[in-house]
Protein backbone atom coordinates (compact mmCIF):
# COMPACT_ATOMS: atom_id res chain seq x y z
CA UNK A 1 0.00 0.00 0.00
CA UNK A 2 1.58 3.30 -1.54
CA UNK A 3 2.38 5.63 1.69
CA UNK A 4 1.28 9.63 1.16
CA UNK A 5 3.24 12.11 3.11
CA UNK A 6 1.70 15.23 3.82
CA UNK A 7 4.11 18.30 3.19
CA UNK A 8 1.57 21.01 3.89
CA UNK A 9 1.35 22.45 -0.12
CA UNK A 10 4.88 22.45 -0.40
CA UNK A 11 7.28 20.70 -2.60
CA UNK A 12 8.79 17.61 -1.28
CA UNK A 13 12.46 17.76 -1.08
CA UNK A 14 13.44 15.34 -3.66
CA UNK A 15 11.25 17.57 -5.97
CA UNK A 16 13.29 20.57 -5.27
CA UNK A 17 15.46 22.27 -7.80
CA UNK A 18 19.01 21.35 -7.16
CA UNK A 19 21.74 23.60 -6.75
CA UNK A 20 23.90 25.11 -10.06
CA UNK A 21 25.79 21.66 -11.02
CA UNK A 22 29.49 21.40 -8.76
CA UNK A 23 30.50 20.44 -12.05
CA UNK A 24 30.63 23.84 -13.66
CA UNK A 25 32.97 25.10 -10.07
CA UNK A 26 35.21 22.61 -11.19
CA UNK A 27 35.48 23.65 -15.03
CA UNK A 28 35.89 27.28 -13.76
CA UNK A 29 38.38 25.96 -11.38
CA UNK A 30 40.28 24.01 -14.40
CA UNK A 31 40.09 27.56 -16.24
CA UNK A 32 41.45 29.65 -13.63
CA UNK A 33 44.32 27.44 -12.84
CA UNK A 34 45.00 26.75 -16.67
CA UNK A 35 45.00 30.85 -16.60
CA UNK A 36 47.22 31.33 -13.75
CA UNK A 37 49.48 28.63 -15.43
CA UNK A 38 49.69 30.25 -18.49
CA UNK A 39 50.42 34.05 -17.24
CA UNK A 40 53.16 31.74 -14.89
CA UNK A 41 55.13 30.75 -18.07
CA UNK A 42 53.89 34.14 -20.32
CA UNK A 43 57.36 34.84 -20.94
CA UNK A 44 59.86 32.82 -22.75
CA UNK A 45 63.93 33.63 -22.29
CA UNK A 46 66.16 31.64 -24.36
CA UNK A 47 70.14 32.66 -24.46
CA UNK A 48 72.88 32.09 -26.38
CA UNK A 49 76.89 32.80 -26.60
CA UNK A 50 79.38 34.36 -28.57
CA UNK A 51 82.66 33.57 -28.32
CA UNK A 52 85.55 36.29 -28.95
CA UNK A 53 89.02 36.43 -29.42
CA UNK A 54 91.23 39.67 -30.55
CA UNK A 55 94.04 38.78 -31.54
CA UNK A 56 97.36 41.24 -30.64
CA UNK A 57 100.39 40.90 -32.55
CA UNK A 58 103.73 42.57 -32.71
CA UNK A 59 103.82 45.30 -35.12
CA UNK A 60 105.29 48.95 -36.33
CA UNK A 61 104.84 52.04 -37.55
CA UNK A 62 107.80 54.63 -38.79
CA UNK A 63 107.67 57.91 -39.83
CA UNK A 64 110.59 59.87 -40.90
CA UNK A 65 110.94 63.67 -41.67
CA UNK A 66 112.23 64.16 -45.53
CA UNK A 67 113.97 65.62 -47.19
CA UNK A 68 116.92 66.62 -45.10
CA UNK A 69 118.49 69.17 -46.40
CA UNK A 70 122.41 69.92 -44.81
CA UNK A 71 123.61 73.17 -44.73
CA UNK A 72 127.58 74.05 -44.44
CA UNK A 73 128.45 75.39 -41.25
CA UNK A 74 130.84 78.48 -41.10
CA UNK A 75 134.23 78.44 -42.39
CA UNK A 76 136.12 76.95 -45.39
CA UNK A 77 135.13 73.45 -45.89
CA UNK A 78 133.41 73.41 -42.93
CA UNK A 79 130.78 70.39 -42.95
CA UNK A 80 127.90 70.06 -43.72
CA UNK A 81 124.71 69.17 -40.81
CA UNK A 82 121.42 68.37 -40.50
CA UNK A 83 118.40 66.71 -38.83
CA UNK A 84 116.10 63.88 -39.92
CA UNK A 85 113.51 63.19 -37.30
CA UNK A 86 112.38 59.35 -36.81
CA UNK A 87 109.21 58.79 -35.41
CA UNK A 88 107.66 55.23 -34.29
CA UNK A 89 105.49 53.60 -32.95
CA UNK A 90 105.95 49.74 -31.75
CA UNK A 91 104.51 46.63 -29.82
CA UNK A 92 107.19 43.47 -29.59
CA UNK A 93 105.82 39.98 -28.50
CA UNK A 94 105.34 39.82 -24.76
CA UNK A 95 107.66 36.70 -24.63
CA UNK A 96 110.80 36.73 -26.69
CA UNK A 97 109.99 40.00 -28.52
CA UNK A 98 112.63 42.42 -29.75
CA UNK A 99 112.74 45.30 -31.88
CA UNK A 100 115.37 48.13 -33.18
CA UNK A 101 115.60 51.22 -35.87
CA UNK A 102 118.72 50.46 -38.21
CA UNK A 103 119.51 52.83 -41.56
CA UNK A 104 121.39 52.47 -44.65
CA UNK A 105 122.54 54.78 -47.12
CA UNK A 106 122.73 54.98 -50.77
CA UNK A 107 125.33 56.48 -52.27
CA UNK A 108 125.46 60.17 -53.34
CA UNK A 109 125.00 60.87 -56.74
CA UNK A 110 126.58 63.08 -59.12
CA UNK A 111 129.71 61.43 -58.98
CA UNK A 112 132.45 63.89 -57.94
CA UNK A 113 130.89 64.91 -54.83
CA UNK A 114 131.00 63.40 -51.30
CA UNK A 115 130.68 59.15 -50.67
CA UNK A 116 129.17 57.46 -48.22
CA UNK A 117 131.72 54.80 -48.98
CA UNK A 118 134.73 57.18 -48.52
CA UNK A 119 132.80 57.70 -44.48
CA UNK A 120 132.27 60.88 -45.55
CA UNK A 121 128.39 60.57 -43.92
CA UNK A 122 128.52 60.15 -40.46
CA UNK A 123 125.41 60.68 -37.82
CA UNK A 124 124.83 60.27 -33.65
CA UNK A 125 121.47 60.32 -32.11
CA UNK A 126 119.63 62.34 -29.89
CA UNK A 127 116.37 62.48 -28.32
CA UNK A 128 115.02 60.04 -25.41
CA UNK A 129 112.32 57.38 -27.02
CA UNK A 130 110.14 55.56 -24.56
CA UNK A 131 111.68 52.24 -25.46
CA UNK A 132 114.87 51.32 -26.59
CA UNK A 133 118.37 52.98 -26.63
CA UNK A 134 119.49 55.59 -29.05
CA UNK A 135 122.76 55.05 -30.98
CA UNK A 136 125.87 56.44 -29.04
CA UNK A 137 129.06 58.69 -30.30
CA UNK A 138 129.59 58.88 -33.66
CA UNK A 139 128.38 56.12 -36.14
CA UNK A 140 129.57 56.29 -39.98
CA UNK A 141 126.80 55.27 -42.46
CA UNK A 142 127.29 52.84 -44.74
CA UNK A 143 126.28 51.40 -48.20
CA UNK A 144 126.54 47.49 -47.53
CA UNK A 145 125.52 47.40 -44.17
CA UNK A 146 123.48 48.73 -41.77
CA UNK A 147 123.80 50.82 -38.74
CA UNK A 148 122.57 51.61 -35.35
CA UNK A 149 119.92 54.01 -34.91
CA UNK A 150 117.63 52.35 -31.70
CA UNK A 151 118.50 49.47 -30.64
CA UNK A 152 117.46 46.97 -27.26
CA UNK A 153 113.97 47.68 -27.72
CA UNK A 154 113.06 44.67 -25.46
CA UNK A 155 110.20 42.12 -24.99
CA UNK A 156 106.61 43.67 -24.35
CA UNK A 157 107.73 47.29 -25.62
CA UNK A 158 105.11 49.52 -26.03
CA UNK A 159 105.42 52.75 -27.54
CA UNK A 160 103.00 55.01 -29.84
CA UNK A 161 104.96 58.06 -31.54
CA UNK A 162 107.99 58.31 -29.38
CA UNK A 163 111.02 59.45 -31.73
CA UNK A 164 114.56 59.84 -31.73
CA UNK A 165 116.39 62.97 -33.89
CA UNK A 166 119.46 61.50 -36.11
CA UNK A 167 121.93 64.70 -36.70
CA UNK A 168 124.25 64.33 -39.86
CA UNK A 169 127.19 65.77 -40.59
CA UNK A 170 128.67 65.60 -43.75
CA UNK A 171 132.50 66.01 -44.81
CA UNK A 172 133.60 69.09 -47.20
CA UNK A 173 136.38 68.55 -48.98
CA UNK A 174 138.07 71.26 -51.83
CA UNK A 175 138.25 68.19 -53.47
CA UNK A 176 134.37 67.82 -54.14
CA UNK A 177 133.11 69.47 -57.77
CA UNK A 178 130.61 72.10 -56.98
CA UNK A 179 127.13 70.77 -57.38
CA UNK A 180 124.09 69.75 -55.35
CA UNK A 181 124.77 66.03 -54.22
CA UNK A 182 122.20 63.79 -52.88
CA UNK A 183 121.37 60.21 -51.23
CA UNK A 184 118.69 58.34 -50.28
CA UNK A 185 119.01 56.86 -46.33
CA UNK A 186 116.60 53.81 -45.96
CA UNK A 187 115.14 53.52 -41.97
CA UNK A 188 114.06 50.21 -40.94
CA UNK A 189 112.18 49.72 -37.64
CA UNK A 190 111.83 46.16 -37.10
CA UNK A 191 109.88 44.31 -34.36
CA UNK A 192 109.10 40.41 -33.85
CA UNK B 1 26.85 17.99 -17.71
CA UNK B 2 29.91 15.80 -19.15
CA UNK B 3 29.46 18.08 -22.32
CA UNK B 4 29.72 21.28 -20.36
CA UNK B 5 32.57 20.24 -18.18
CA UNK B 6 34.37 19.07 -21.78
CA UNK B 7 33.62 22.56 -23.46
CA UNK B 8 34.86 24.42 -20.99
CA UNK B 9 37.91 22.68 -20.68
CA UNK B 10 38.58 22.95 -24.17
CA UNK B 11 37.94 26.40 -23.67
CA UNK B 12 40.79 26.94 -21.30
CA UNK B 13 43.09 25.03 -23.66
CA UNK B 14 42.53 26.44 -26.09
CA UNK B 15 43.46 30.01 -24.66
CA UNK B 16 46.53 28.62 -23.46
CA UNK B 17 47.74 27.48 -26.74
CA UNK B 18 47.49 31.83 -27.92
CA UNK B 19 50.94 31.75 -26.49
CA UNK B 20 54.00 30.90 -28.85
CA UNK B 21 54.69 26.96 -28.89
CA UNK B 22 58.34 27.41 -28.77
CA UNK B 23 61.23 29.18 -29.48
CA UNK B 24 65.02 28.92 -29.91
CA UNK B 25 67.85 31.09 -30.46
CA UNK B 26 70.72 30.40 -32.21
CA UNK B 27 74.01 32.52 -32.45
CA UNK B 28 77.09 32.63 -34.59
CA UNK B 29 79.53 30.96 -32.39
CA UNK B 30 82.74 33.09 -32.64
CA UNK B 31 83.87 36.14 -33.20
CA UNK B 32 87.56 37.10 -34.18
CA UNK B 33 89.36 40.27 -34.46
CA UNK B 34 92.66 39.86 -36.75
CA UNK B 35 95.63 41.69 -35.82
CA UNK B 36 96.18 45.00 -37.40
CA UNK B 37 98.52 47.76 -37.31
CA UNK B 38 96.87 50.84 -34.76
CA UNK B 39 98.02 53.89 -37.22
CA UNK B 40 96.44 52.49 -40.40
CA UNK B 41 93.70 50.57 -38.71
CA UNK B 42 93.16 52.39 -35.33
CA UNK B 43 89.14 50.58 -35.40
CA UNK B 44 89.39 46.91 -36.20
CA UNK B 45 86.49 45.24 -37.52
CA UNK B 46 85.13 41.53 -36.95
CA UNK B 47 86.31 39.07 -39.48
CA UNK B 48 82.70 38.17 -39.80
CA UNK B 49 79.10 39.37 -39.15
CA UNK B 50 77.38 37.82 -36.04
CA UNK B 51 74.17 36.64 -36.88
CA UNK B 52 71.25 36.11 -34.02
CA UNK B 53 68.92 33.60 -35.43
CA UNK B 54 65.51 33.30 -33.72
CA UNK B 55 62.80 30.71 -34.42
CA UNK B 56 59.48 30.66 -33.02
CA UNK B 57 56.82 28.21 -33.59
CA UNK B 58 53.68 29.68 -33.48
CA UNK B 59 54.14 32.96 -33.10
CA UNK B 60 51.18 35.11 -31.61
CA UNK B 61 52.38 38.32 -31.10
CA UNK B 62 54.54 38.26 -28.47
CA UNK B 63 56.74 41.19 -27.79
CA UNK B 64 60.41 39.97 -28.55
CA UNK B 65 63.90 41.58 -26.82
CA UNK B 66 67.24 40.74 -27.74
CA UNK B 67 70.13 41.83 -25.49
CA UNK B 68 73.60 40.93 -25.62
CA UNK B 69 76.79 41.49 -22.22
CA UNK B 70 80.12 40.26 -21.73
CA UNK B 71 80.38 37.59 -19.40
CA UNK B 72 82.69 39.72 -17.70
CA UNK B 73 84.33 43.05 -17.59
CA UNK B 74 87.68 42.82 -19.95
CA UNK B 75 89.21 40.47 -22.84
CA UNK B 76 91.97 38.05 -21.35
CA UNK B 77 95.09 36.87 -22.75
CA UNK B 78 97.07 33.55 -21.83
CA UNK B 79 99.29 35.52 -20.15
CA UNK B 80 96.62 37.28 -18.08
CA UNK B 81 97.20 40.56 -20.03
CA UNK B 82 93.17 42.84 -19.75
CA UNK B 83 91.51 44.62 -22.22
CA UNK B 84 88.08 46.33 -20.85
CA UNK B 85 85.28 44.97 -22.99
CA UNK B 86 84.18 48.74 -24.13
CA UNK B 87 86.31 48.74 -26.39
CA UNK B 88 84.21 46.41 -28.51
CA UNK B 89 81.36 48.15 -30.12
CA UNK B 90 77.96 46.20 -31.31
CA UNK B 91 75.79 47.70 -34.38
CA UNK B 92 72.71 45.53 -35.93
CA UNK B 93 72.59 46.97 -39.63
CA UNK B 94 69.97 44.16 -40.28
CA UNK B 95 67.44 42.46 -39.15
CA UNK B 96 64.26 40.97 -40.88
CA UNK B 97 61.64 38.72 -39.91
CA UNK B 98 60.62 35.75 -42.17
CA UNK B 99 57.05 33.93 -41.84
CA UNK B 100 56.69 30.16 -42.95
CA UNK B 101 53.68 31.46 -44.91
CA UNK B 102 51.84 34.23 -44.32
CA UNK B 103 50.54 34.89 -40.82
CA UNK B 104 47.62 37.19 -39.77
CA UNK B 105 50.06 39.89 -38.91
CA UNK B 106 53.52 40.13 -39.68
CA UNK B 107 56.06 40.59 -38.10
CA UNK B 108 58.17 43.53 -37.45
CA UNK B 109 61.49 44.85 -35.40
CA UNK B 110 61.88 48.57 -34.18
CA UNK B 111 64.92 50.44 -34.61
CA UNK B 112 68.36 49.44 -33.63
CA UNK B 113 69.77 50.74 -30.42
CA UNK B 114 73.53 50.59 -32.13
CA UNK B 115 76.10 51.57 -32.15
CA UNK B 116 77.22 50.88 -28.54
CA UNK B 117 80.23 49.87 -26.42
CA UNK B 118 79.77 46.03 -25.03
CA UNK B 119 78.80 45.92 -21.14
CA UNK B 120 78.77 43.70 -18.40
CA UNK B 121 75.05 44.45 -18.34
CA UNK B 122 72.30 43.40 -20.58
CA UNK B 123 72.28 45.96 -23.40
CA UNK B 124 69.17 45.77 -25.99
CA UNK B 125 69.78 45.54 -29.10
CA UNK B 126 66.78 45.35 -30.48
CA UNK B 127 62.95 45.07 -29.86
CA UNK B 128 60.31 43.86 -31.89
CA UNK B 129 57.58 42.11 -32.14
CA UNK B 130 56.64 38.47 -34.11
CA UNK B 131 53.36 38.73 -35.35
CA UNK B 132 51.12 36.04 -35.52
CA UNK B 133 50.39 32.76 -37.27
CA UNK B 134 46.97 31.84 -38.66
CA UNK B 135 47.92 28.06 -37.55
CA UNK B 136 49.82 26.84 -34.20
CA UNK B 137 52.34 25.04 -36.64
CA UNK B 138 53.19 28.29 -38.48
CA UNK B 139 56.78 29.58 -37.65
CA UNK B 140 58.93 32.97 -38.30
CA UNK B 141 62.68 33.44 -38.16
CA UNK B 142 63.92 35.88 -37.05
CA UNK B 143 67.56 37.34 -38.35
CA UNK B 144 70.24 39.97 -36.54
CA UNK B 145 72.98 40.19 -38.34
CA UNK B 146 75.64 42.08 -36.04
CA UNK B 147 78.76 44.04 -36.90
CA UNK B 148 81.07 44.16 -34.18
CA UNK B 149 84.73 46.75 -34.03
CA UNK B 150 87.36 46.74 -31.73
CA UNK B 151 89.52 49.82 -30.80
CA UNK B 152 93.14 49.33 -31.75
CA UNK B 153 95.76 50.22 -29.39
CA UNK B 154 99.89 50.01 -29.42
CA UNK B 155 99.19 49.96 -25.78
CA UNK B 156 98.09 46.45 -25.83
CA UNK B 157 100.13 43.49 -25.18
CA UNK B 158 100.68 40.86 -27.76
CA UNK B 159 98.34 37.55 -27.31
CA UNK B 160 95.23 36.47 -27.44
CA UNK B 161 92.14 37.92 -25.91
CA UNK B 162 89.29 36.32 -25.41
CA UNK B 163 85.45 36.94 -23.47
CA UNK B 164 82.18 35.49 -24.30
CA UNK B 165 79.11 37.01 -25.28
CA UNK B 166 75.96 36.40 -23.82
CA UNK B 167 72.64 37.15 -26.00
CA UNK B 168 69.55 36.52 -24.21
CA UNK B 169 65.66 36.72 -26.55
CA UNK B 170 63.01 37.46 -24.31
CA UNK B 171 59.46 36.85 -25.90
CA UNK B 172 56.17 37.83 -23.58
Amino acid sequence: MKQVRDTYGYLPPEAAPTKAPTGWRIALAIVALLYVAASASGQVVRTGTTSVTANISADASITVSSPTTLTQGGGAFASYTGSTTVTFSIRTTKVGGSGSIVLQSAEFAPAGGPTVAAGNLTYTCSGSPSVGTPCAGSLTASTSSTTAVVSTIGADAKANGTGVTVNWTLANSPLFSTGSYSATVTFTLSSN
Amino acid sequence: MKKTLLAAVLLATSSVAFALSSMTLTMTSTLTFPSANPDTTPIVSGSATVTATIFIVNPNQEAITLTVQANSANLVSGAGDTIPVGNMTWDAPSATWVHSRPPQNQATWNAEQGPKAVTTSATTVLTGNDGRAKSNSDTVTGTVVHDFTFQNSWSYSTGAYTQTLTWTVTAI
